[in-house]
């Protein structure tokens, strides 16, 4: 799982208000080389929370990211390299994502995320 | 763009997972006529399957994932999806066999076998873009007249792109997005 998903994640179980992010607990973390757009990037942009994809950034031992970013960093070439990295290179393999409300955790294994609820939680 | 094609061999499926079909081929075929990129699920050893094949085609900027259709997406996509390609459990059955475990949960598609396609479609304005596009795979028996004439409550508009026919399936492709805004009514 890319921090591109982590960032399009909530936790949707029932009654639960504040489920997004998920906190990220990484035990395995691979990087895997992926097409760097700037455009692309620049077009996702105004869709992420980037206080979350920094912070995910952290939890899989990605740092450097700035606090905020501002139009001009958008047209930097370093800048826009390190967040293709965080953004779309950096995949958690074996984790858990874990509820900011509930702490409930959901399992990473291979790299795919199982968000699938109990019935006592739809 | 030939050596960006789906190959059959490097295709991973096994006992517990619906492999590609005529289904899946008329959808491939729909969108590589239009643009490229598409995403599927069922229970977790559909998702190794699925990971399996796109690292076989050297495909590694797709994520997997295994969820309620797009349950955990809803709260953060909130019209931004650009594409959506669906195919989704449309065989008719009775309603029970769509929530029951196994491999039939890969097409049970309970009355009309329209019990998940119905689901998505009123999830579409939570989930595209303004720009926004749907392709999805229905049979003959789902009616796609209705499917057509239901969107467009919704708001959208969406014509059969592609028609086919498999076996004792007819298949086609439905294109959906956003109808443009109505002209004032000057009434």
């Amino acid at each position: 799982m890319k921090l591109l998903t982590h960032n399009m994640l909530s936790c949707h179980i029932k009654g639960v208000t504040n489920g997004f992010p998920f906190k990220i607990e990484a035990t395995e973390v691979s990087e895997t080389e992926a097409d760097y757009d700037p455009d692309f990037l620049r077009h996702i942009f105004p869709r992420l929370q980037w206080p979350a994809l920094k912070e995910g950034a952290e939890s899989l031992g990605v740092t450097g990211l700035p606090d905020e970013v501002t139009e001009e960093l958008l047209q930097d070439e370093d800048f826009l390299k390190a967040f293709h990295h965080a953004l779309l290179e950096v995949t958690l393999q074996e984790g858990a994502l874990v509820c900011p409300e509930t702490g409930r955790k959901f399992p990473v294994m291979k790299g795919i995320p199982n968000l699938l609820l109990n019935e006592d939680e739809c | 763009m030939a050596d960006r094609l789906a190959q059959i061999k490097k295709t991973t499926f096994n006992q517990d997972v619906y492999g590609p079909a005529e289904d899946s081929f008329i959808l491939a075929d729909a969108l590589a006529a239009a643009s490229p990129g598409w995403r599927k699920s069922v229970k977790q050893c559909a998702e190794i399957a699925t990971q399996q094949t796109l690292q076989a085609h050297q495909v590694n900027t797709v994520d997997v994932m295994c969820a309620d259709l797009l349950s955990p997406l809803l709260p953060r996509v909130r019209q931004s999806l650009d594409l959506l390609v669906f195919n989704p459990p449309y065989v008719p059955t009775p309603d029970e066999e769509v929530y029951r475990n196994g491999l039939a949960r890969a097409w049970a598609g309970g009355c009309r076998g329209r019990v998940v396609i119905d689901r998505v479609l009123s999830m579409l304005d939570s989930l595209l873009s303004p720009t926004g596009e749907l392709y999805m795979v229905v049979v003959e028996e789902n009616d796609p007249a209705d499917i057509l004439a239901m969107v467009r409550l919704y708001g959208f508009t969406g014509t059969v792109v592609s028609s086919r026919r498999a076996d004792e399936e007819l298949l086609h492709v439905l294109h959906i997005c956003r109808a443009p805004a109505s002209p004032p009514n000057s009434g």
